[in-house]
C-alpha cells in the first residue's frame, strides 16, 4: 500500500509531462532541411535553386550524375587548370575546408567543372584535380554540354586571347562557389574570398542534418 | 486519484482550448491573392485571380469584389480600366481585365464584407508584355506594394533591398526603365551590412556576383569590408560596385 502511493507522484508527473510534450508537438513543427537556412553565412537563395540533372565523365573514371548524389552534399566550382590566381587559391581553401571537416568523403564531394576543355583533358584534368586532394572530383564536358551546365549556374566563362598562339588565352570567368544541399539544390554560394571557416561552417549545420 | 488524472490531462488540454478560442475570436481580417491566368500578363482578355481568406486561412465567400487598372508612366492617360467581376467557389474571384496597352500598370483591388463592415484594399505594380514571353514559367502570385514595402523596411537597419520588378528587361530594350539603382551600392559591416536582391522579372539577372534566377530571392551578409565588381542588367551603365565599407 505504502509503495503504491509512493508511485503516484511520478506517474502524475510522467503524465503531466506527456500531456504537455503532445501539446507542444501539435504547436511546433520545423523542417529539417531549412531548418539552418537562416544560420548559413553564404549567399543563400530562395527558394533553393533546383537543378536540371546532368551526366559527366569524371577524373574518377566513371560518369558523375549529379542525381545520383541526393542525400550529400557538392561544393561546386568552375574554373581552368591554367587559371593564374582565382581557381589555385579557391582550392587551396577547399583543400583546408575538406580538411577541418576530417574529410567526409561519404557525405561531402567536391567537385571542379574544367570550363577549358579544349586544354584540360581528362589526363590533365585528373592531375591537377587531385594534387589537391585524391577525393576530389574534376568533370569535363564539351560543347552544348558544358554551355546547358554553366547556365544552369549562371556562368559567364569568357575566352581572352593572351598570345599568338592558338592556346594562348584565358578565361574570364564566375568564381563563385555552389553548395549544393542533400536534395539536390543549390542552396547558397560564397563569392570568392570567402574565409574559409564560414564555409566550415555552413557545411557542419547541413551535414549535421544527414 | 481520478481526479489527479483528469487534472493532470485535462489542465493543458483546456489551455489549448483557450487558446484556440482566442485565436478565433480576434477581429475579423480580410487577406487577398492576386494571380492571373494567364501568367505572365500580355495585352488584351485577361482573368486576373483574386483568393479571399480570412486571418485564419477560411476562404470568404460573398465578398463585394471590385478592381481597376491605370497606367503608371509618363504620357499614359489615367484612364481606368475596371474589371468584370464574378465569383467562382472557395472564395475566389474572377475579374476579367482587358489590357488596352502592354507596360507597367497599377492595379487595385478592393473587396468587402458590407454587413461586418471589414475590407481590405491591395494596389499592385504589374507589367503587361506586348506578347506572349518566349519563357516557360510557373504561375506565380503577385506580391502588392504594402506586401514588398513590408518585407524592405523590415530590417531596414541591417538589409538594403533590392527589388527587380517584372518587366525590367523588357522596359530596358525599349528604354522605358525607370527604376535605376546607384552603380555604387554602399554596405557596412558594422550597420546595413546584408544584401537582399528579389528578382520578380520573368528573365535571369545578374548584379555583379550575384545571378538571380526568375523567382529567385539571394541574400549576402557581408562580415568584412570589400568591393566587388561586375556586370549589372538592371542599369543602363552596364556595371556596379558593391562596397562594404567598416
Amino acid at each position: 500500500m505504502n509503495q503504491e502511493n509512493e508511485n503516484k507522484p511520478g506517474v502524475y508527473s510522467l503524465l503531466l509531462l506527456l500531456s504537455i510534450t503532445i501539446l507542444l508537438l501539435i504547436g511546433c513543427s520545423s523542417d529539417k532541411s531549412t531548418s539552418y537556412k537562416d544560420e548559413l553565412r553564404g549567399a543563400v537563395l530562395d527558394p533553393p535553386r533546383e537543378l536540371t540533372d546532368f551526366s559527366v565523365m569524371s577524373t574518377k573514371g566513371e560518369e558523375f550524375t549529379l542525381s545520383e548524389h541526393q542525400g550529400e552534399v557538392i561544393l561546386l566550382y568552375f574554373g581552368y587548370r591554367s587559371c593564374p590566381d582565382f581557381c589555385p587559391t579557391t582550392f587551396s581553401e577547399l583543400r583546408r575546408v575538406y580538411a577541418a571537416l576530417d574529410e567526409p568523403a561519404d557525405q561531402l564531394k567536391i567537385v571542379f567543372v574544367t570550363v577549358d576543355p579544349e586544354r584540360d583533358t581528362m589526363e590533365y584534368l585528373t592531375l591537377y584535380t587531385e594534387a589537391f586532394h585524391n577525393d576530389f572530383i574534376g568533370l569535363r564536358a564539351e560543347g552544348n554540354a558544358l554551355k546547358a551546365i554553366e547556365d544552369e549556374f549562371g556562368i559567364v566563362a569568357e575566352k581572352r586571347v593572351v598570345g599568338e598562339s592558338a592556346m594562348s588565352y584565358l578565361f574570364d570567368h564566375t568564381a563563385t562557389l555552389f553548395l549544393i544541399g542533400p536534395n539536390g539544390q543549390i542552396e547558397a554560394q560564397y563569392l570568392y574570398g570567402t574565409d574559409y571557416r564560414d564555409i566550415v561552417h555552413d557545411l557542419e549545420l547541413i551535414l549535421g542534418t544527414l | 486519484m481520478k481526479t489527479r488524472i483528469i487534472l493532470v490531462i485535462g489542465i493543458p488540454l483546456l489551455i489549448a482550448a483557450l487558446l484556440i478560442l482566442i485565436q478565433d475570436s480576434a477581429a475579423l481580417e480580410l487577406n487577398i491573392e492576386l494571380s492571373s491566368d494567364p501568367y505572365p500578363l500580355v495585352i488584351g482578355q485577361t482573368n486576373m485571380l483574386v483568393k479571399l481568406t480570412d486571418n485564419q486561412g477560411k476562404s470568404v465567400l460573398g465578398a463585394t469584389v471590385k478592381a481597376e487598372g491605370i497606367m503608371d508612366h509618363e504620357g499614359a492617360m489615367p484612364v481606368p480600366v475596371y474589371g468584370q467581376v464574378a465569383e467562382l467557389s472557395d472564395g475566389q474571384y474572377v475579374v476579367s481585365m482587358m489590357w488596352s496597352m502592354d507596360g507597367r500598370w497599377i492595379f487595385d483591388v478592393t473587396a468587402e464584407l458590407p454587413e461586418q463592415q471589414v475590407g481590405v484594399h491591395e494596389e499592385y505594380d504589374i507589367y503587361v508584355y506586348p506578347m506572349t514571353p518566349a519563357v516557360e514559367l510557373e504561375n506565380a502570385t503577385f506580391k502588392s506594394v504594402r506586401e514588398i514595402d513590408a518585407m524592405v523596411s523590415a530590417n531596414a537597419d541591417k538589409e538594403l533591398w533590392v527589388v527587380i520588378p517584372q518587366g525590367t528587361r523588357s522596359m530596358m530594350q525599349t528604354g522605358h526603365f525607370d527604376h535605376v539603382i546607384p552603380e555604387d551600392i554602399v554596405l557596412s559591416v558594422s550597420g546595413q551590412n546584408t544584401i537582399i536582391i528579389r528578382n520578380d522579372d520573368i528573365v535571369a539577372h545578374t548584379l555583379g556576383p550575384f545571378y538571380i534566377r526568375s523567382g529567385e530571392t539571394i541574400r549576402q551578409t557581408f562580415n568584412r569590408p570589400q568591393v566587388l565588381q561586375g556586370t549589372c542588367t538592371i542599369s543602363y551603365s552596364g556595371e556596379i560596385n558593391f562596397v562594404v565599407e567598416e
